[in-house]
């Protein structure tokens, strides 16, 4: 790709997107009144402010999820070469897996996973 | 084939947005996040060195670099929390005992 | 191919990963394990020094070049894991003074302490980081585990923010290095005498340096110690300024050495007089003992740097001298006012830790307060304890690369920290207590007490024999 197209793709890309906000700004019917302006527009007015406090479970679990989500990554390029190296691959990856289970393991017994 | 010079000012220009915002914000959460737009731009350029070399030391060491990235997330948002329920409070500026 | 065998060369890295994750699971599965685990922690730390000894004068790289295994990194590591050992000891009371008395401290510190031999023994750039930040992270949760206490929690976010912030630089130099050499080997990476002048391979092995040089708390990269070690746990910072100083120092040293910038002595030269400048200066004017010793850290930092500078054969020894004389030296100080320190009444700061409450220590504990000043003379550098000769050996190694300079200004430099160091040990024993202060007793039986025998007995040791240290870990007579 030419220097060029790229400038062309981004000037097509800026005009596109924002001549589509900016025209529907101009065309589109508004009203405006005071129930518009209310965080939810379902009729009940709203209570309270927007920082109530969460159950700290939320984040415990928030941080398990983080953990072994990211785990997935050593993963995917060990099941790219698993056919071509074969059964140390396999035993390698079940210790990594072992590891990590440990630490769920851990976080188990903790008492993280449960939610009451 | 975009040159390798693209790539890299690209994640340069990143990693000072990140090293900027660290210094200016004052919101734990938000200086967090900026740190992490760092660590990202280091990524895009190990990726970058990496496809330009065709060697993959550079994508193994993006594997643990955003490993390491959810480590720090997950111990820093605990420490955030930790503070938060002492403090009420997560703005660098009122975190003020010990003087910054 | 990874072999079996080699698994057998790094058994002391081994025992302590092993331990460090055993520990997570008997915490969940016995009920009142800390005692137990407290037991275990030693036995494995002791273990990894006696096996230690067994790879001394085998120069070896190993794990397809990812371990190198010499005699430099064994001491390092060595020692290291003596600092670990007199933690994990004197822990135990303090914990439970301070009511966090949980099996995952002693697990958080052999984490901490397998990444720092892993970054020393690591011979990859890839294996420095995994070793820097397993590091990093357990010292983020142990300068925050007073989790009741502002403090502590305010201590522990400023070391993450800092420490993260500082990871992207040194993450940064990392990809440039990779950048230019494409590769991570470090054995690679200095084979080639081209790429070592290159500007961008200098720029990012100078991100990686003052990565470092944060860990290290060299000036202008200092302003993070004072405010940790003052918040974190009194015996996590006594750790954090011991093992956390000598694993960076041991981990860039032959980084230093090996880019043989001998160019850029002089900025290292100005580094260190900085350092110790603005360290010993500060110091003068603290009136609380945890921020007095941060401030002396740093300019142990300064020393340390000097023999950094000198960048000869005599560089090594004098900062392994330096680093085990200071472990024993700075962990005993911390640990002491650990123990003087008043039990955890849920307040949000630490009691007794003002230079006030130390007035008159000698009438109102006479043992500990000879401990302390042991340990004050030491740091000082007053013979015949280890710190004079730690310091003798490093002013050596800089005249011996002709910058006589840098030895005077040292010298003079650690006259000024002779001034507070002495104004804690005449509070002690020639002023009176300000208040009648409650005559809290202190008991033996506190596990305190026998790491700073420990570390009292080091100081002694090292500094009456010096000799010991080089043929207890194999050095070489240059």
């Amino acid at each position: 790709m030419s220097t060029e197209s790229l400038i062309v793709f981004f000037i097509a890309g800026v005009v596109m997107v924002g001549g589509g906000i900016i025209v529907s700004e101009l065309v589109a019917p508004t009203s405006k009144n005071a129930v518009k302006d209310e965080t939810y527009e379902c009729g009940i007015p709203t209570k309270g402010e927007s920082w109530v406090q969460f159950k700290v479970g939320y984040y415990l679990f928030a941080i398990l999820f983080l953990i072994f989500d990211v785990e997935t990554i050593f993963m995917v390029p060990w099941a790219v070469v698993m056919g071509e190296l074969g059964l140390v691959a396999f035993i390698e990856i079940l210790i990594f897996l072992i590891i990590v289970s440990l630490g769920l393991l851990y976080a188990w017994q903790k008492g993280a996973l449960k939610w009451d | 084939m975009i040159e390798i010079n693209y790539y890299l000012i690209v994640s340069a220009i990143l990693f000072c947005t990140g090293v900027i915002g660290v210094l200016v914000r004052r919101n734990a959460i938000v200086i967090f996040m900026c740190i992490e737009l760092m660590l990202n731009a280091i990524n895009l350029t190990f990726v970058a060195f990496s496809s330009f070399m065709g060697n993959v030391n550079g994508q193994i060491f993006v594997f643990i670099v955003m490993t390491v990235a959810a480590a720090e997330a997950a111990v820093g948002l605990a420490i955030v929390i930790a503070l938060f329920r002492n403090k009420e409070s997560v703005n660098i500026d009122e975190i003020n005992i010990l003087k910054w | 191919m990874i072999q079996i065998k080699d698994l057998l060369e790094v058994l002391p890295l081994l025992i302590i990963a092993f331990s460090a994750i055993f520990i997570l699971l008997l915490e969940v599965s016995i009920k009142k394990s800390e005692t137990v685990i407290f037991g275990f922690s030693l036995i494995a730390i002791l273990a990894a020094i006696a096996t230690s000894f067994n790879y001394f004068n085998k120069e070896m790289i190993i794990f397809n070049q990812f371990l190198r295994i010499s005699n430099a990194s064994l001491t390092f590591s060595v020692i290291i894991l003596i600092s670990m050992l007199i933690t994990v000891i004197a822990s135990k009371s303090y914990i439970e003074k301070e009511n966090v008395n949980f099996g995952e401290y002693y697990s958080m510190l052999l984490f901490a302490l397998m990444g720092m031999m892993l970054m020393i023994f690591a011979n990859d750039i890839l294996i420095i980081f995994i070793g820097l930040e397993l590091m990093s992270v357990c010292f983020y949760v142990l300068a925050g585990f007073l989790r009741l206490r502002q403090k502590s929690n305010e201590s522990a976010l400023k070391y993450f923010l800092l420490g993260a912030f500082m990871t992207g630089f040194i993450l940064y130099g990392i990809a440039l290095i990779y950048g230019i050499t494409g590769t991570t080997n470090l054995t690679l990476i200095f084979s080639d005498a081209k790429v070592l002048t290159n500007y961008v391979f200098i720029i990012g092995t100078a991100l990686l340096i003052i990565g470092f040089m944060f860990k290290i708390g060299v000036f202008p990269f200092h302003m993070w110690i004072p405010d940790v070690y003052d918040g974190a746990p009194t015996v996590v910072s006594g750790m954090l300024s011991t093992a956390g100083k000598i694993a960076a120092v041991g981990t860039i040293l032959p980084i230093i050495l090996a880019v043989n910038i001998l160019n850029f002595k002089i900025i290292f030269s100005v580094a260190a007089v900085a350092t110790m400048l603005y360290g010993n200066v500060i110091a003068l004017a603290q009136t609380n003992i945890k921020r007095l010793l941060a401030y002396s850290s740093i300019a142990s930092a300064g020393y340390i740097f000097v023999g950094v500078a000198s960048m000869n054969e005599f560089a090594l020894r004098g900062i392994a001298y330096y680093l085990i004389a200071y472990t024993f030296m700075q962990l005993g100080a911390f640990i002491i006012v650990a123990m003087l320190e008043k039990k955890d009444d849920g307040s949000r700061d630490y009691k007794n830790v003002d230079l006030d409450f130390y007035k008159g220590l000698g009438k109102r504990n006479p043992v500990i307060a000879t401990f302390m000043t042991f340990f004050l003379f030491s740091l000082a550098g007053i013979p015949p304890f280890a710190g004079f000769w730690g310091k003798y050996y490093l002013f050596f190694a800089a005249i011996k690369s002709n910058q006589i300079w840098l030895a005077v200004v040292a010298i003079l430099l650690s006259l000024i920290g002779v001034y507070y160091y002495l104004k804690i040990i005449v509070y002690m024993w020639f002023s009176e207590s300000l208040e009648p202060v409650s005559e809290e007793k202190f008991s033996f039986s506190d596990t305190g007490f026998a790491a700073t025998v420990l570390a009292v007995i080091g100081t002694i040791l090292f500094g009456v024999d010096p000799n010991l240290f080089f043929s207890l870990f194999k050095f070489v007579t240059p």
